[in-house]
């Protein structure tokens, strides 16, 4: 695994991952990207996420599609993000890449 | 990228909440069964309590609730609406702003004494189900009638709802609750990375849910928001077969529906696949494409990137002005031509600024529903606030120092000018008093006027008082505007007993000095049992103004362009005449002029051919000796300095192209100095 986490910047997220502090998460994000590197979100346990924070990540997740870069979770969602995630709809209509993004799920061929 | 901030946004936001709910509030003390305007404020308190907690105004969003549940209990026909609780969810109000501008300030145990207040005001009310209308029930389809119904619920909401404080999570929780649900969100709108605004919503959402719920219940959920957001609701008889009977708008009445289905369509659709017969019944998508471009067309800007701008332009004005002085000395074709060109565009980029910078004096006048409102409780006194002419257009800075001294003359009008309903009565008036706020454009001013029908200005009282305070000798021989400018003295006041309105004698001259300040000017007229008229003569803008350059002896001034209303030769012959008169007569009607020369002192011999420019303010007019027309002229107003604060013939002062000053001419000034001279030579004979 630390070799396939060494291609990648990783970016350390608040604990607070709100429309509050969303602006500045997405600089973060924004610039990590913009300056041509793959990125690794690393959210800490326990995290308080809204709806503007998964927002934001399918944002980018659309951003590196047009790019040679890469976005990966360093875990599965837990706690409020999955929360989010079931509560608004999200998982209803994940695809495989969805859930191998957000919950480290691999399809069963 | 540069980000708003997000609690400035949302004070913001609050700001317009609050001028919203005091709106409600205010509307409702004169139709308390209003129940649009009782959703209204409902809405706004709930939308105020929820931005706050999701901003972290934790104290304002715990204190709304209760005023939110309260207001929940009217709109239920719980309770009624009462002027007692009206009063105090104003009251509770302030404290809520207080609560958004200082969050982290000890406000002591004022919110506990105001929602005692609200208690009380909520807890003395009888209910009233049988007058509040009860909430309107679309007609839904039969299928209801047997149990459980299936809806296909499609909605987005506007951009900025997480900002204001909308939770979309809510919603969909809300709708769980109501029974089996399948959500599913719309991700297609969000845009990439490098364009999107974080704080701005791009999701939608297809529900379906089978509830035994009415209709109502489903548009319950969306209360708060059906204003501003996109919703179709419809009932499936059988999944994916759905047939819409038609489209209406929310408060509308529901066409009679058939068993087979309903479809409440309100606004515009959202993006999603949806029937081809369902399509049929929407708007048009052009309509819904203008809708959204017209949306996209407003933008918020902070007040100070407007001045900064203002600054600019103003700069780039007199860089202009000094080009044009350059090229009109040079031979060169191209650079005259380039000069013109540029002289064209800076004078079109001016007054699209100018007009950037005007805002309707309607948004200086509703405070004052408030300040009325507040007043007649703690007086006694029935007030009826008239309002006229709120869409005249002033610049924003006017409008904002404008405020206090309006506020000073409107508690003056209530406190000294209106009776009360006693004194009404007796006076065989109406009981209630009437104060009317009014504004209109004259010429390159706004005139605004408060006016009320009490008991007017006792100029007696008003004479004793400057007497024995010194302002005039006693038995002085005083105009009647002379002697109703008194009140505008510092430290005058008539009031028999100070109140915490008036009689402090502060206030009416700052008044003045605050009009002044502006380049303006204040008449008063009063009627003794009839009542008093305060006018306030304001420029339109403290920016930029189109002049007229003059020169007087060696000196060079401008007079605003939009108080000149004619030019005039006078002759060496002509003025070697009217030495000792000082007029001249002008179709058939007299007009005082001055001698700027003079006025100046500038020890020059006059020109041979001097000019009379004659200007006016209202009905009033003057003419003004000039040696010299030089011509038009875009004159950025710069303040004068301290040092020249008190000189009353000048407003301001301007940079020319050569880099030389210009004074600004004080056009309320000279006219009125024009006048006294014409009163002189009348009363001398």
């Amino acid at each position: 695994m630390d070799a396939v986490f060494n291609e990648y910047d990783l970016v350390d997220l608040p604990d607070k991952l709100n429309i509050r502090n969303i602006s500045s998460i997405h600089e973060a994000i924004f610039a990590k990207l913009k300056s041509g590197k793959s990125i690794l979100i690393s959210i800490p346990e326990g995290a308080e996420a809204d709806l503007s924070f998964i927002q934001l990540i399918e944002s980018a997740r659309i951003q590196v599609k047009s790019s040679s870069t890469h976005i990966l979770m360093s875990n599965p969602a837990t706690g409020s993000v999955l929360d989010i995630l079931e509560r608004g709809g999200f998982r209803e209509v994940f695809s495989a890449e969805d859930k191998k993004f957000w919950l480290h799920q691999e399809a069963i061929q | 990228m540069s980000m708003p901030d997000p609690i400035a946004v949302f004070r913001t936001e609050a700001a317009e909440l609050f001028e919203q709910i005091e709106s409600g509030l205010l509307d409702l003390t004169h139709r308390l069964n209003d129940k649009d305007q009782i959703d209204a404020v409902f809405r706004g308190l709930h939308t105020l309590k929820g931005s706050g907690a999701m901003f972290g105004f934790d104290a304002l969003a715990a204190f709304t609730h209760h005023c939110e549940t309260a207001f929940d209990r009217v709109r239920k026909g719980e309770k009624p609406a009462t002027s007692e609780l009206i009063a105090a969810v104003l009251a509770a109000q302030d404290h809520m702003r207080a609560l958004v501008d200082r969050p982290t300030d000890d406000h002591g145990n004022i919110g506990e004494i105001l929602l005692a207040q609200l208690q009380r005001a909520v807890e003395g009310g009888a209910p009233v189900t049988a007058i509040v209308e009860q909430p309107i029930t679309l007609p839904v389809a039969a299928a209801t009638k047997g149990g459980a119904n299936t809806w296909r619920i499609r909605f987005s909401l506007p951009v900025n709802s997480m900002v204001n404080g909308t939770n979309p999570l809510g919603l969909l929780d809300e709708l769980r609750d109501l029974g089996e649900c399948r959500i599913a969100v719309n991700t297609s709108a969000i845009p990439s990375l490098d364009v999107i605004v974080p704080t701005d919503l791009h999701l939608s959402w297809d529900v379906t849910l089978t509830t035994d719920q009415p209709r109502s219940a489903i548009d319950d959920v969306f209360i708060f928001v059906l204003d501003d957001m996109q919703l179709e609701v419809e009932t499936l008889a059988d999944e994916g077969t759905a047939e819409p009977l038609a489209s209406i708008q929310p408060e509308a009445p529901a066409p009679v529906a058939t068993p087979a289905a309903a479809v409440v369509a309100v606004v515009a659709p959202i993006p999603v696949p949806v029937p081809a017969s369902v399509a049929n019944e929407r708007e048009a998508p052009g309509n819904s494409d203008a809708r959204q471009a017209k949306a996209a067309e407003n933008v918020r800007v902070p007040a100070e990137r407007l001045d900064e701008l203002m600054d600019r332009v103003g700069e780039l004005v007199i860089a202009q002005s000094r080009l044009r002085q350059l090229a009109s000395t040079s031979m060169d074709i191209q650079l005259r031509s380039v000069s013109e060109e540029i002289e064209r565009l800076s004078g079109e980029l001016r007054d699209t600024m100018m007009v950037l910078r005007m805002v309707p004096v309607g948004s200086l006048f509703g405070r004052f529903r408030r300040l009325v409102h507040d007043l007649a409780r703690e007086t006694g006194k029935v007030i009826e606030l008239v309002t006229e002419g709120e869409t005249t257009e002033v610049d924003k800075t006017v409008i904002e120092r404008l405020a206090d001294p309006l506020v000073h003359l409107v508690r003056n009008s209530i406190d000294h000018g209106l009776e009360t309903p006693d004194e009404r009565r007796a006076a065989g008036k109406e009981e209630a008093g009437k104060i009317m706020l009014s504004a209109r454009q004259a010429g390159g001013e706004v005139i605004i006027t408060i006016k009320d029908d009490g008991r007017g200005i006792n100029r007696e009282r008003v004479r004793a008082k400057a007497e024995s305070s010194g302002l005039i000798q006693p038995g002085a021989a005083l105009s009647d505007q002379d002697l109703l400018q008194l009140i505008f003295a510092p430290g005058f006041s008539t009031a028999a007993q100070v109140t915490n309105l008036s009689g402090r004698g502060v206030g009416m001259d700052v008044v003045k000095k605050t009009v002044e300040a502006l380049r303006g000017a204040i008449d008063v007229t009063s009627r003794n049992g009839e009542g008093s008229e305060v006018s306030l003569r304001i420029p339109l803008t403290l920016a930029i103004i189109d002049g007229l350059l003059v020169r007087v002896g060696t000196g060079r001034y401008v007079i605003p362009l939009s108080a000149v209303e004619e030019c005039l030769e006078l002759s060496l012959e002509e003025d070697l005449r009217s030495r000792g008169r000082s007029f001249i007569s002008l179709r058939d009607s007299l007009v005082p002029f001055l001698r700027l020369r003079d006025l100046f002192r500038t020890g020059t011999k006059p020109d041979a051919h001097q000019k009379v420019v004659v200007i006016s303010t209202g009905t009033e007019r003057v003419g003004m000796v000039v040696d010299q027309i030089i011509g038009d002229h875009q004159t950025v107003i710069k303040s004068m300095s301290k040092l020249h604060h008190d000189v009353a013939t000048f407003s301001g002062a301007t940079i020319l192209g050569d880099g030389s000053v210009a004074l600004i001419l004080d056009v309320a000034h000279l006219v009125a100095a024009g006048q006294q001279q014409e009163a002189q030579v009348r009363a001398a004979g």
